[in-house]
């Protein structure tokens, strides 16, 4: 029973008329036409998937280069503590008395 | 020289014009040609030879008479504006079915963003509910008007391609090969897509109207 009506229903579109467009569609098509100017192409570096992924990419360089400066810096100040600890132990310091 | 090309060209706009007036029949190929020239008289020609298949697809896969309206409207634009690089070799009615089939998935694509963001757009008041209403298709027969208006219901779940076969074979009327070639796909291909179209249609009705 319940299989019949769901043939019922798929069976629903066979033999339709194909529907004719609206009256003066036409006129209406050639009307729009005079009026709609062309769009121009659009530059492919303006496209929205380009913009997004140049974004990203510039987020990306920022990003490590962020990372590397900031590792750079640490490395610097214990590179500094090796010296100071280093001229501390033989005297090199310049504090003399 | 140049009055000369002008002259010629004016010539056969003329020659094209009565031809097409005078109600003489033209063959696909010089119809294209013509188009190609810009010429008015050619261009309604070729829209009155399509415009109620173009139409049709259109209303098939949107549901909507407004909308249909439009796309069918964009889709004779866009035939006017490219068929400079319509190669005359291929097939036209292939041709036009393809760009409706496209502008139709844009359409159905844009509709499934909007309903996305939807949700978010509501905090900021715009309404984005377009109701979702029991589709009439005018050219269905009288006794089973109730019976489309389910399927046409439950054809909105369908994915993009078995819909587009789906409409292009029940609506359109289009043979296997046809659809192929629209879709530049193998007939074998659009077997199995209405197989499974109709597998899943008769899914989404069991559940939609006989589980509840």
């Amino acid at each position: 029973m319940k299989n019949e009506r769901i043939d019922k229903i798929m069976e629903s579109l066979d033999g339709m008329d194909r529907v004719e467009a609206p009256y003066f569609f036409t006129s209406k098509l050639l009307a729009r036409l005079k009026v709609q100017p062309e769009m121009p192409q659009r530059i492919f570096f303006l496209r929205p998937a380009f913009v997004v992924a140049a974004l990203a990419i510039m987020m990306l360089v920022n990003v490590i280069l962020l990372t590397k400066t900031s590792n750079v810096q640490v490395n610097n100040v214990q590179q500094e503590a090796t010296i100071e600890s280093f001229a501390e132990a033989y005297h090199l310091t310049t504090n003399s008395y | 020289m140049f009055t000369f090309f002008l002259r010629r060209r004016r010539f056969l706009y003329v020659v094209a014009s009565n031809l097409l007036n005078s109600g003489c029949i033209l063959t696909e190929h010089e119809l294209i040609t013509l188009v190609q020239q810009k010429n008015e008289h050619a261009f309604s020609k070729l829209v009155t030879l399509f415009r109620d298949r173009v139409f049709n697809t259109a209303l098939g896969m949107v549901q909507h008479e407004a909308d249909a309206e439009d796309i069918a409207q964009e889709v004779f634009i866009k035939v006017y504006r490219s068929i400079g690089d319509f190669k005359k070799e291929a097939d036209l009615f292939t041709w036009i079915y393809r760009i409706t089939v496209n502008r139709c998935l844009d359409y159905l694509r844009s509709k499934q963003r909007r309903k996305r963001f939807g949700f978010i757009t509501s905090f900021f008041g715009v309404d984005n509910d377009e109701g979702v209403k029991d589709f009439d298709h005018p050219g269905v027969q009288l006794d089973k008007k109730q019976d489309a208006a389910m399927l046409f219901k439950v054809m909105q779940q369908l994915p993009n391609n078995q819909r587009t076969a789906f409409v292009l074979s029940k609506v359109e009327g289009l043979s296997y090969q046809q659809i192929a070639d629209v879709l530049d796909i193998s007939s074998a291909a659009v077997d199995s897509l209405l197989q499974r179209a109709k597998q899943n249609l008769r899914k989404m009705i069991d559940q939609k109207y006989f589980n509840e």
